[in-house]
């Protein structure tokens, strides 16, 4: 059962500059359902619409981004929410309750003039109001011992931590209130291997604590490997493919997907190794037909002409390419 | 083989806080290794591990507290920072590409800067020549350069334009710290590709900084593990990088994610609390998290031993006779 579903999604940054109006397609027709209890990976290059997809998720739609199309819908207990008609007050009762967000370079949100403390109190107090604090402070400190976070930590400033520390602890602040969605953007992108390791243990004990949802987003394929169970493949604002993280790797179908896959270096292989050719098109100037054209070495005639569909190849396996359309244009 | 830069016993002191608090901090703790030319050396380890400190004391930005380093076949006419950066010296490129050009200025400017600078041409044409060439090793060219802005490239592109610049002085040594870190993992290959192409086609000695052992082991032919200051394991990459013996590397290529979902992480690993507290231990600074700890490990610096031709900073390995053998029993079996 879906938790989180796109439908038709559109969100484009819309930028008025002397005169001139630039639109950004970062999010372009996204169709997509996240499952209950359930890890779902994107990966894809930089500048793709990771992100604003993210933002679009959790209606958060500040200009110049706009939403053009699409609904999201979250289902919670039961009933179903139209994210976009939600009032700004509803909306925000809804966070950090019901879907929590690790924005990316989290480890940078904590306030540098205050201990981790402070940080903590004025969280709870803004949520929870003043009377609760107290006996959440408590219960706080006990899930940070639970998470192997020393408690000593508290009384630090953020610069007296260790950058994955900082990353645990924001982690760790976002799901305080037993969200039931966990949405993190690139939450180990800067850290090196052994704290990357660390960080997203920790997150996948949480989220078998809350037996939640989480949506992980980071371009490191190894990452997802490792710990999705599902994966969506994001290409210029689109969903080129998506299925099991297992079929994935092993059957890729997309060309962009296989590249991906292809082109990361192993330990005990030193065999030469390609990368995607070209370069990723600006998303204020998309290619004509399927965006990824111009850099496909199986591109078609009519990959330049007409933009594919994402289509359903196998039960659970979608794919957004000509080679797999057979009934044609 | 001809040995480019050499390091001998280089320890690098800083001191942290003021008066009652003050301590020591020993970023690089007597480290010796050299570079041969045409060789890719690997210098690897988690961040605050000391391996940018020893490229800053490389590349002169840093003085070493005790140790020298000896770069070798500088011009003679030429003294200190002139001849260590001087034409067929050592040139460098850094981590974020995005940091290392000014955003209004055209990129072009710091070719034609360099040229300037290093006197390499006589005349407009001749720079633009030279320049040319440079652009043509990395796969670009002047015409896709000329009059524009860092904006208007990707981070790959930028970090191409960068070693293309560092190429103009025929530099003998290329010190890369950390260059495909803000890169995408899908443009990646190519930036790590180039290196070995300059390698392999204009005999360059390359120091390859990285936390990313899966290139390393792609494109260096030697490679130096560093851990708290200290170097840890040394030798061929394959030996080492295939069969780790310091339990320190061991961990490390544990915990690259495999891009194959049937082999998963298995285990947990332990965490470290500061990275102060490591600096601070007296004997190996690993032993706060090493599954093999023995009670020796917590008081006394281990030494230096050769185990097939892999140089190892462990207990593990003791010296009996003339051979050098793991304490125990193997230490994969025992780390298994």
């Amino acid at each position: 059962m879906w938790v989180i579903q796109a439908k038709g999604l559109k969100a484009f940054y819309i930028l008025h500059i002397l005169g001139h109006t630039k639109i950004v397609k970062a999010v372009n027709e996204v169709d997509l359902e996240v499952l209950e209890n359930e890890i779902y990976g994107i990966a894809g290059e930089s500048g793709c619409g990771k992100s604003t997809l993210l933002k679009a998720l959790l209606g958060v739609t500040i200009a110049p981004l706009r939403l053009i199309s699409g609904q999201v819908l979250y289902r919670k207990d039961g009933e179903e929410l139209d994210v976009y008609a939600l009032k700004p007050e509803e909306l925000r009762k809804l966070r950090w309750t019901f879907i929590a967000y690790v924005p990316q370079g989290s480890m940078s949100v904590l306030n540098p003039v205050r201990r981790l403390s402070r940080t903590l109190e004025d969280f709870l107090a803004s949520h929870e109001g003043l009377k609760g604090r107290r006996q959440l402070m408590a219960r706080a400190k006990d899930y940070f011992h639970e998470l192997g976070l020393p408690p000593k930590i508290l009384k630090a400033y953020p610069h007296q931590l260790s950058g994955g520390m900082r990353q645990r602890v924001t982690i760790a602040l976002a799901t305080l209130l037993a969200p039931k969605i966990l949405i993190a953007d690139e939450p180990t992108t800067a850290l090196d291997v052994v704290v990357q390791r660390g960080v997203l243990q920790m997150l996948t004990d949480i989220h078998r604590k809350l037996a939640n949802t989480l949506v992980l987003v980071t371009h490191d394929m190894g990452v997802h490997a490792n710990v999705s169970r599902r994966l969506g493949i994001m290409y210029a604002g689109k969903l080129v493919e998506e299925g099991e993280v297992s079929e994935l790797f092993t059957a890729p179908l997309h060309p962009y997907t296989r590249f991906l896959i292809k082109s990361l270096p192993k330990l005990g292989d030193k065999g030469s190794r390609e990368g995607v050719p070209g370069m990723p098109p600006s998303l204020s100037e998309l290619p004509s037909g399927c965006a990824f054209h111009p850099r496909c070495p199986l591109a078609l005639p009519i990959c330049r002409e007409k933009e594919p569909l994402l289509s359903k190849e196998k039960p659970g396996h979608r794919v957004r390419c000509w080679l797999y359309l057979r009934e044609g244009p | 083989m001809k040995k480019v830069v050499e390091l001998q016993n280089v320890t690098k002191i800083y001191s942290v806080g003021g008066g009652l608090a003050r301590a020591k901090i020993i970023a690089v703790d007597n480290v010796s290794f050299h570079l041969n030319l045409g060789e890719i050396f690997g210098l690897a380890g988690e961040s605050g591990c000391g391996k940018t400190t020893t490229a800053r004391i490389i590349l002169g930005f840093e003085k070493p507290t005790s140790g020298t380093v000896v770069v070798y076949g500088l011009s003679p006419t030429r003294s200190g920072v002139q001849a260590r950066f001087g034409p067929g010296g050592i040139q460098a490129v850094f981590q974020n590409p995005f940091e290392t050009f000014n955003p209004l200025r055209l990129v072009e400017a710091y070719f034609f800067e360099t040229v300037k600078n290093y006197r390499l041409a006589q005349t407009k044409r001749q720079a633009a020549e030279l320049i040319e060439d440079a652009l043509q090793a990395v796969g670009l060219s002047y015409a896709e350069v000329a009059e524009r802005y860092p904006s208007e490239f990707s981070g790959g592109q930028l970090q191409r334009i960068a070693i293309a610049r560092a190429l103009l002085t025929k530099p003998r040594l290329l010190i890369a710290d950390e260059p495909v870190s803000m890169v995408d993992a899908s443009l990646r290959i190519s930036i790590v590709n180039l290196f070995r192409k300059l390698r392999d086609e204009l005999g360059m000695a390359i120091l390859y900084i990285t936390h990313d052992l899966a290139t390393a082991y792609y494109i260096c032919d030697r490679i130096a593990l560093m851990f708290r200051g200290n170097l840890v394991e040394m030798g061929e990459v394959s030996r080492v990088l295939g069969s780790p013996r310091h339990p320190y590397t061991r961990l490390l290529t544990e915990s690259i994610p495999k891009a194959d979902p049937t082999r998963k992480w298995t285990g947990r690993i332990a965490l470290l609390e500061t990275e102060e507290e490591e600096y601070r231990r007296k004997g190996c600074k690993f032993a706060g998290r090493c599954p093999t700890v023995m009670e020796e490990c917590k008081y006394s610096v281990p030494p230096d031993s050769l185990v097939d031709g892999v140089l190892v900073k462990c207990f593990l390995y003791q010296r009996e006779g003339e051979k050098i053998v793991p304490k125990g029993g193997d230490i994969r079996e025992q780390l298994a």
